[in-house]
């Protein structure tokens, strides 16, 4: 799978949200998108799930989340891709 | 990890907290309309009913009002959950609110016992539904944070203002529950105040001003800290005048004074923490947040150097006649700028971000099922123009001198209630746009193929 980097840490809402769902409109199939934010998007995960979007929120600091969001349709394969090189 | 099955924070449809908003602005312009029909006999003091009824329609029907709508937004983003049985909670705690908070008012000027009793009714069943279901659910939280921490202290502290205005409003009924001195209604003010609304704006500080504008997070001993000794020196405040049924005693006005020197800290802290923020463009909230922590750093400077005051017979006899006047009406103008600088101006400034965030939020939100409907939102400039907002400020900045004026010259009580007029009036208008602008968009979106809305602002 590839990785598609986004960066929303300096970014005031609802700036991270706006650049958020347009990555994700770009995304292609066999694509998952790794969202470097301050903060954890609550209202974003539940309308993810209901999107079609799975997603794994990882606390590196208080002011540091990354957030892997993958099609529903990849699950298998990215969940393979996380537990092998992604969860460090 | 996510946790499937977890609710991590709907959030509740919009027109729940907007209809707090818009109604809470409408208290607000009655008042303005009262004032000017009122005439100079509110301004003499504090005690006055024209008084008590402009000083219950800022604190109960703007303040709280806006504040009940903005927490049913907040607790959800901070990971608080979401609210159970929202539709009933959001609808019949505002129904009750609304009444309770009108007939209160109203009987303060035009008495009867229906309504001195009505208003306690429908208030304490308002606010009661409304704190209940929220401290429920921030007690199951585990992990609380300072934020919701901060808020379910703030609610207690509202609880106990309820009760002990609805003590009052016995004890005005004839009932013989509280001592005929006025330590309770002190009591109230400071609970009310520096309880229910400053440790609601301290703990939702901690959230805004990092999130909103790209700021530092605050020191960890800060958050950690301060609200829990706040909470202990109000709690120690309550017990001291239950025990001796007294406020005049030194002890309290150590307390009083410590309270107010702990939030003017934390105001510092506040103003160097916004100096830090990352884009440093012009931005009215922090305008507000600015002019909040100013007002804050002021009245305690103010509340110190009143105790402080010697009258020197030497002087000018202008300058005499001045201080008296400041030394006469000390209550009335720390409480107004207690009342419209420190608090007003938060929420003001919290308004003009949270209404055109919310509504791009909502709208953004539908897009995840639909990417077509990205093309439908509108921009949060179109939402809300940079330059309204500054009218406001200004505006706001200039109700409240005139407030203050008006307290030292009642004559002028009609600049006071034009400009009150002018100021919420524009406000109103603010967010009827904003909403009108929010519901042909949401109605451009549902007409989209393929969407399953479920957040909508009309059935």
């Amino acid at each position: 799978m590839e990785q598609v980097t986004l960066n929303v840490s300096g970014l005031a809402p609802p700036e991270p949200m706006t650049k958020i769902v347009l990555a994700l409109s770009n995304l292609q199939k066999l694509q998952y998108l790794k969202v470097i934010h301050r903060r954890q998007p609550f209202p974003l995960f539940e309308r993810l799930l209901a999107g079609g979007w799975g997603y794994v929120c990882n606390e590196i600091s208080e002011q540091r989340f990354i957030i892997y969001i993958y099609h529903l349709r990849d699950q298998g394969k990215f969940l393979a891709l996380f537990d092998s090189e992604l969860n460090c | 990890m996510h946790a499937p099955g977890v609710s991590f924070g709907r959030l509740p449809r919009i027109d729940y907290p907007y209809r707090f908003f818009v109604t809470a602005t409408l208290f607000v312009i009655a008042l303005a309309i009262f004032i000017l029909f009122s005439g100079e006999i509110p301004w003499s003091n504090r005690w006055q009913p024209a008084m008590l009824f402009i000083t219950h329609g800022f604190t109960l029907g703007f303040i709280t009002t806006i504040m009940m709508g903005a927490l049913l937004q907040i607790i959800p983003v901070v990971g608080g959950g979401a609210l159970p049985n929202i539709n009933v909670v959001a609808t019949i705690s505002y129904i009750f609110h609304l009444l309770g908070t009108s007939l209160l008012m109203k009987n303060f000027v035009w008495p009867d016992d229906y309504s001195q009793v009505l208003s306690v009714v429908f208030l304490v069943l308002g606010l009661g539904i409304y704190i209940v279901t929220v401290f429920g659910l921030l007690f199951k939280k585990v992990t609380q944070g300072a934020t919701l921490a901060g808020i379910r202290n703030a609610l207690l502290f509202l609880s106990l203002t309820v009760v002990i205005g609805c003590l009052l409003q016995f004890s005005n009924a004839g009932g013989d529950l509280l001592p005929a001195n006025k330590s309770y209604t002190n009591l109230h003010a400071l609970l009310g105040g520096l309880g229910w609304m400053g440790l609601l704006i301290l703990a939702v500080s901690f959230q805004i001003v990092p999130m909103f504008h790209v700021a530092p997070i605050f020191p960890k001993y800060l958050t950690r800290y301060l609200p829990k000794v706040l909470f202990l020196l109000l709690i120690a405040l309550l017990l001291i005048v239950a025990i001796f049924n007294e406020v005049s005693n030194d002890l309290v006005h150590y307390l009083g004074k410590s309270l107010l020197l702990l939030n003017c800290l934390y105001m510092v802290v506040l103003l160097k923490t916004l100096n830090k923020r990352k884009r440093k463009i012009r931005d009215t909230t922090v305008m507000y947040w600015q002019l909040t922590a100013f007002s804050m750093i002021l009245l305690t400077c103010l509340t110190f150097i009143a105790q402080f005051t010697i009258i020197d017979k030497a002087t000018e006899p202008v300058v005499n006649n001045l201080i008296n006047l400041l030394l006469q009406k000390q209550d009335l103008l720390l409480a107004a700028i207690f009342i419209y600088f420190f608090v007003i101006s938060v929420l003001q400034g919290m308004i003009l971000k949270i209404l055109p965030f919310l509504s791009y939020t909502h709208l953004q939100q539908l897009c995840l099922t639909n990417f077509k409907a990205m093309e439908y939102i509108p921009h949060m400039h179109e939402f809300l123009n940079k330059r309204h907002g500054l009218y406001l400020f200004f505006l706001h900045c200039s109700t409240g001198l005139s407030l203050l004026a008006t307290i030292l010259i009642p004559a002028i009580y009609w600049l006071f209630g034009m400009l009150l007029l002018v100021e919420f009036s524009l406000l109103l208008a603010i967010m009827i746009k904003v909403i009108g602008l929010y519901k042909i968009s949401l109605q451009k979106i549902k007409t989209l193929k393929g969407n399953n809305i479920e957040h909508c602002f009309t059935e």
